[in-house]
């Protein structure tokens, strides 16, 4: 992993079209701001994590015979 | 061409059917093509197939059939990764999380499947959106809360 120390106000550019600005630094809290093509998709790692979770539980084997009769009763 | 899905074993589809999802799903970054099928004919649920893997099928569902207040926008960017022309092309599957009785199977509407069936081009999308849980109780017993 590259690690950088920026100060408030300070920048690191990715790839010559993906700005990331340090903001504010307080208490732990860091907040930034990101300029990047509307194309690139940014999301909190929580947000990211949880519907992979959820992908792989959902991608578990089901009892499809069950499934398929359930449909039919409704 | 023939494929092996993992409920249903091998299954005869046509090329054309297939489903390109360019970017994957979230957990499953290898698998980018799927073919869609009814599970029978009367049944709600469709699976989503992974072509290449027999292992992994999802389930699926349209969550519109049962959430009338469900809805989002299609952001400009997505349109033109799923190269959207009119919303009528456009199929929104919920992957349907089962464990155990299937009462309880729970519906990923914070990040539906939306697919363009036009171009066959498919994305499971994150809506930046917390009223949309992840797990969504379909057949609740309890009156059922509709997300608005």
């Amino acid at each position: 992993m590259l690690v950088l120390s920026r100060k408030e106000g300070e920048k690191i550019i990715i790839d010559d079209n993906i700005e990331v600005t340090v903001l504010e630094s307080e208490n732990g809290q860091v907040q930034l701001g990101i300029d990047a093509p509307k194309s690139i998709e940014i999301h909190r790692e929580e947000v990211y994590r949880r519907i992979e979770e959820e992908n792989i539980e959902a991608a578990e084997g089901i009892d499809i015979g069950k499934l398929a009769d359930f449909g039919n009763e409704e | 061409m023939e494929i092996m899905t993992r409920d249903f074993g091998e299954i005869e589809i046509n090329e054309e059917d297939i489903i390109e999802f360019p970017q994957a799903v979230p957990g499953f970054p290898e698998d980018k093509e799927f073919v869609l099928f009814p599970i029978g004919e009367d049944s709600p649920f469709i699976v989503l197939q992974s072509v290449n893997t027999a292992e992994l099928a999802f389930i699926t569902i349209e969550p519109g059939n049962y959430l009338k207040g469900y809805e989002f926008e299609i952001s400009d960017e997505l349109a033109k990764k799923l190269k959207i022309e009119k919303n009528e092309d456009l199929l929104v599957l919920s992957i349907a999380t089962i464990k155990g009785e299937i009462e309880n199977m729970t519906i990923n509407l914070a990040a539906p499947v939306i697919i363009n069936l036009k171009e066959k081009l498919g994305k499971q999308v994150i809506l930046d959106k917390e009223d949309y849980p992840v797990k969504y109780r379909l057949f609740a017993d309890t009156e059922k809360e509709l997300v608005e």
